[in-house]
């Protein structure tokens, strides 16, 4: 047993050595490498943006940073994220501020969605694959912790290359290799970080039809979760000690869709709370009248194509005075 | 849990860490315990199932030592009490369905409606383990087990648990008693295995699932071509999922000094379906042979009670596997293939008396061909989520050659290269996939290790051994980084055993 036992020191120690390499190895060539909206932002070093739109793809696939600009004149960077709780949001924008980004000005879109506990309203709320580089920060531990068992991140943190070998198919050793990414995201890049509307096939209305009767929206009277609203207060106390003014919104809902929760305006008050705590601006377009028509609409949560054109416009014309 | 979790690389040295740490006299209960929290990683309820057959069974051997004379009558007991469960759990539904169809047909009003419950995970494999160990001691080849304890781990015991090897209370009880050191060997060669199973599962298995699962989803979105080249990568998925699976239960069982009998030897050699199936889950094809076959009469009576005996195993195996229609139909080809290999292949080309050793390579390789081909158009049903599917993609495995070889020829004209290479390829397999080309290399490495191990007669020390340790040791880097650069982690697939 003693043979096994210098055997396997020797193998386990030989494997750590082979996966500590790999791993310096991959931390220094995926940067290079920008294959999605993640690695689009996260390159960003020592940019200055007049406004930048943070929010999840309620921001994302809603908020048009090309014609913000057009009509501004204003930069302006879309920093929606697919599926993001603000605990991600958080940690993306303290990301690009440590990497010495500045703007002047973040909207942050809040709404009932983003203040309820985040499992219930994305179903992957935490990517925790795009911080992996970063898993000695304490926001992103305390984030991980929330989000996934407390082992998995100690694995990552301290088993060398343990964290790529799991996520292999987003960081393929051939991306490594070859600095190719297999399917670049090159769309939302081009837009300034804005994912145009998916074009149904199906008529919009029927899509409304659809998500308003599906299940979840029928049964679920949804709470404000405390710790994740603490993380909207955050994200605002972030902003502004790296120097930004900070614009809260609500985007748009369908007048039907908004009717389904009984105690919508609760999250309402919470959010204008924040912003009086934190003498920020609100301006809420789930009051809008674009909600009563459906033809602004690809989903009951989600403006297509002529209502994101229309919510951009209306946010271009609150910065004109307001920068 | 799952083999291929975090969860594992952590629950496995430590239960063998205790295991050995432990004195003997407390093994068992280190096994079991660790064996109920394995379980009950999944569907916590489901150990109740469990709990009472065990109890049932332990039981039920005590009496018919007790009371030689009425044990005929306690076996049936015990058997009408594990097919019932059985039932319950995974045919009522199957039965009741079909039941409710004729009933309409024929216009009654037919009353009673399905019930609404999970089949708990493995139950097919435990139950059979149980009643192995019942109709044992009543055929009096095994004394019935007197250490609750020890019989609870016996059916419980972790590594083959959810998936087999369906164990043999001769094989595996009187190991449980035995005082058992950690050896080098048995380690090591543990070990060893436990990576191989590791490779075939994740790297293959699951990367072939990530390749076929939107064929075999959606056959009328593909051409032709690409269902026939689904079907067949499907053939190395199952058998890489299932004996991966195995691989991994016999190391982890190996590691702990416990040897659990082979479930698997090189099956895709074989050259006749009834081959076939002496090679594929020996321990379910063994237990049919011992306790359903034989006492049908086996071979040794007239042809058409030998071939009845034939359909009667297969359509038993195929219900076995899934209380559904494409399960059936899949053990009714395979009852089909080895019945028409008996009536015409041996009546009419006289293949059994020519003898082995005369046959050219090239003959062998037909039949290795042949019956890969056969038994990989049966996978169809078993893949498909019912017959309907199945028959769907069947047709369209006949559609779309014409289009599909008229675009290679065009596409030659412009395209050179990698461009060419995918408009070629069949599975449309560049769109979403990022390590096509290193699974489909892990296949060569796979059939390679198993011409070693079909020429080693199935021998997997023999196999795996590279005698220079330079070479070894590489070997061994070259499957772990393999697993870690392109196996499946973040979307690793059950193993597809589960299910049944």
């Amino acid at each position: 047993m003693k043979v096994f036992a210098v055997k396997l020191s020797v193998f386990l120690l030989i494997t750590y050595f082979m996966g500590f390499v790999l791993e310096q190895l991959y931390q220094n060539k995926l940067p290079e490498t920008i294959c999605n909206k993640y690695d689009w932002v996260f390159s960003k070093k020592n940019e200055k943006y007049d406004v930048g739109f943070l929010g999840s793809s309620r921001v994302l696939n809603m908020l048009d940073a090309d014609t913000i600009e057009k009509t501004s004149k204003y930069s302006a960077i879309n920093l929606g994220f697919s599926g993001t709780s603000l605990q991600e949001q958080y940690l993306i924008l303290k990301k690009l501020y440590g990497n010495g980004c500045k703007f002047q000005k973040i909207y942050l879109q809040l709404d009932l969605f983003t203040l309820i506990t985040p499992t219930l309203a994305y179903s992957y709320p935490f990517h925790e694959y795009e911080f992996l580089s970063d898993l000695s920060d304490n926001d992103v531990e305390e984030v991980m912790r929330q989000f996934k068992p407390t082992y998995r991140y100690f694995l990552w943190k301290y088993l060398p290359f343990a964290k790529y070998a799991e996520f292999n198919t987003r960081y393929s050793f051939t991306r490594v290799l070859s600095g190719h990414c297999y399917n670049s995201d090159e769309a939302t890049i081009i837009h300034k970080g804005f994912e145009k509307p998916a074009v149904r096939v199906s008529s919009e209305r029927t899509d409304i039809f659809r998500t308003l009767h599906s299940k979840r929206l029928d049964t679920i009277v949804y709470n404000c979760d405390s710790v994740t609203a603490s993380y909207a207060d955050k994200i605002i106390d972030l902003a502004k000690k790296n120097g930004s003014l900070v614009t809260v919104y609500t985007a748009p809902l369908y007048k039907d869709v908004k009717s389904r929760y009984s105690n919508h305006k609760i999250f309402t008050n919470r959010i204008k709370n924040i912003c009086e705590k934190f003498n920020c601006g609100y301006y809420n377009y789930g009051e809008d009248e674009m909600c009563n028509d459906s033809s602004f609409f690809n989903d009951g949560t989600h403006l297509n194509a002529k209502g994101t054109s229309y919510l951009s416009l209306k946010l271009a014309e609150t910065l004109f005075n307001k920068l | 849990m799952l083999f291929n979790s975090f969860s594992f690389l952590l629950f496995f040295p430590i239960v063998t860490l205790l295991y050995y740490i432990l004195p003997h006299k407390y093994r068992w209960a280190i096994l079991l315990f660790a064996s109920c929290f394995f379980y009950m990683y999944f569907i916590p309820a489901f150990i109740l199932v469990l709990l009472f057959t065990i109890v049932l069974d332990y039981w039920v051997g005590l009496q018919m030592e007790k009371a030689p004379g009425k044990k005929r009558q306690i076996l049936i007991l015990s058997l009408i009490a594990n097919i019932g469960i059985l039932f319950i759990f995974k045919y009522f539904n199957f039965f009741n369905t079909n039941l409710a169809v004729v009933a309409e047909r024929i216009g009654w009003n037919y009353p009673i409606e399905n019930l609404r419950i999970i089949l708990p995970i493995g139950l097919s494999f435990h139950t059979f383990q149980a009643m192995s160990y019942t109709i044992e001691v009543y055929r009096g080849n095994q004394k019935a087990e007197r250490h609750f304890g020890i019989y609870a781990l016996y059916v419980m015991y972790y590594p083959q648990l959810v998936a087999g090897p369906i164990e043999r209370p001769q094989n595996i009880l009187h190991q449980f008693h035995t005082k058992i050191s950690p050896t080098y060997v048995n380690i090591v060669e543990g070990l060893k295995r436990m990576l191989w199973g590791m490779f075939k599962k994740m790297v293959i298995a699951d990367g072939i699932a990530n390749m076929v699962n939107p064929v075999f989803g959606n056959p009328e979105s593909y051409l032709g071509i690409s269902c026939v080249v689904a079907a067949i990568l499907f053939a190395f998925q199952i058998y890489c999922d299932f004996s991966g699976y195995s691989d991994i239960a016999l190391g982890a069982s190996r590691v702990m000094g416990i040897t659990l009998m082979e479930n698997f030897n090189t099956p895709y050699f074989s050259r006749s379906v009834s081959e076939f199936w002496s090679r594929w889950h020996i321990s379910l094809s063994t237990w049919f042979k011992d306790y359903v076959y034989i006492p049908l009469g086996g071979n040794r009576t007239s042809k058409t009670k030998l071939y009845r005996n034939l359909i009667v195993i297969f359509l038993i195996s195929g219900l076995w596997h899934g209380a559904s229609w494409n399960f059936v139909i899949w053990g009714a080809l395979h009852a089909f293939y080895t019945i028409f290999a008996l009536i015409i292949v041996n009546n009419y080309f006289n293949l059994n008396k020519a003898g082995d050793v005369r046959k050219p390579k090239l003959y062998k390789a037909i039949q290795i061909v042949t019956t890969f081909l056969l038994v990989s158009f049966a996978w169809i049903f078993f893949r498909a989520s019912d017959l309907g599917s199945a028959l769907k993609f069947i047709s369209q495995c006949s559609t779309g050659y014409y289009d599909y070889f008229s675009g290679i020829l065009k596409a030659a004209e412009h395209n050179k290269g990698l461009a060419l290479l995918k408009t070629i390829d069949p599975l449309i397999l560049h769109r979403n996939l990022t390590h096509i080309w290193p699974i489909l290399f892990s296949i060569l490495i796979l059939l390679n290790f198993d011409i070693v191990l079909y020429r080693n007669r199935g021998i997997f020390t023999r196999a795996f051994t590279i005698k220079k340790l330079p070479l070894r040791w590489g070997f061994y880097f070259l499957l772990l980084f393999y697993i870690l650069f392109f196996g499946s982690f973040h979307n690793s697939q059950e193993f597809i055993y589960f299910q049944f």
